[in-house]
């Protein structure tokens, strides 16, 4: 490359007019060692961006993103904390859950024999309690029957009035 | 998104991460801070409605980098020129001591200069000059106009140029 045309590059470099390939060309031509005094102020700045794309975060933070040493606690040492928390949380909502599962169950059971369970021993009293629940039933339905029969007759007369 | 996948395809991004972390910061400290904080804020939600809709997870890792250290920048005094990375000194080469002195020296401008940029300047130069993206990849990263952008470029150049002729 000319004089000239690395005057015109960087002329248009500053205008921010350059492609990348332009600006690729700019670094390689200021990495070079022997390069025209009077441009030797521009030298570090495109020597500097070539290194500075070579820096790497430093290898003891960099192996699987370990956290930094140190008390305080951030990074994956913050993260690891929150999941031990988490996995203890969910370790006491398990618990909780099969505590109420099991006392659910165990009412469910004495429910279940409550009902099935015969709840007279001598069937002399299981009858009498038939006969009385029967009893009941009956008066009941007589008093319907009787309810129902005054309906009838005021539907009678009503349509005997209607007739007339 | 499963494990292997976010060791191939996100971890590899770390020391890109990095690097705009600490252009931003400042700092090499909080820029691994921030990386690791990516990367955890990434693995978390890598199965979210969001992240299912990701074409470029670069470009998103590179946005989560950038509002991270904008935030970390902002609940702190950003010192200027920070403790930057170890990294950031040149790797021995066929130099001699004088000319590692005067690259140092010249290299330490050069970042001050930086540095001394607004925060969208430094962002933009940094993504074009050292990451080498396209405009349209700055744009989506900084979630700015193409046409910002090349503003915030050709200022950005325009002023480290003025700056650099007065350190001559």
């Amino acid at each position: 490359m000319t004089r000239a045309d690395i005057d015109k590059l960087l002329e248009k470099y500053f205008q921010g007019d350059t492609s990348l390939e332009e600006e690729n060309e700019l670094k390689q031509h200021f990495s070079q060692h022997a390069i025209d005094p009077d441009l030797g102020h521009w030298k570090p700045l495109f020597v500097f961006f070539k290194e500075e794309k070579s820096v790497k975060m430093p290898e003891q933070q960099a192996v699987n993103l370990r956290p930094i040493a140190g008390g305080k606690k951030t990074g994956w040492r913050r993260f690891y904390s929150l999941a031990v928390a988490a996995a203890m949380l969910a370790a006491f909502a398990v618990g909780g859950f099969l505590y109420q599962k099991n006392m659910a169950e165990e009412r469910a059971r004495i429910a279940y024999e409550k009902l099935h369970k015969d709840s007279f021993e001598d069937p002399e009293k299981a009858m009498a309690e038939i006969q009385k629940a029967l009893a009941l039933v009956s008066r009941k339905m007589n008093k319907g029957k009787k309810e129902a029969a005054k309906g009838l007759q005021k539907v009678e007369k009503l349509e005997i009035f209607k007739n007339k | 998104m499963t494990l292997p996948e976010f060791n191939l395809q996100i971890v590899p991004l770390k020391h890109k991460l990095y690097r705009f972390a600490a252009r931003i910061t400042g700092n090499g400290h909080e820029a691994e801070d921030v990386v690791q904080e990516v990367m955890e804020k990434i693995w978390a939600k890598r199965d979210d409605q969001q992240a299912s809709t990701v074409q470029n997870w670069e470009a998103w890792s590179m946005t989560l980098t950038r509002n991270l250290s904008i935030d970390k920048t902002r609940s702190k005094y950003r010192q200027s020129v920070g403790p930057l990375p170890e990294k950031f000194e040149l790797k021995g080469s066929a130099r001699t001591p004088e000319q590692e002195l005067e690259t140092s020296e010249t290299f330490s401008s050069v970042k001050k200069i930086m540095a001394d940029l607004p925060e969208k300047q430094r962002m933009v130069m940094h993504l074009r000059d050292i990451e080498e993206q396209t405009y349209e990849e700055i744009a989506e990263i900084l979630k700015i106009s193409l046409e910002d952008v090349k503003v915030s470029l050709h200022r950005a150049r325009k002023s480290v140029r003025e700056k650099l002729l007065i350190h001559s």
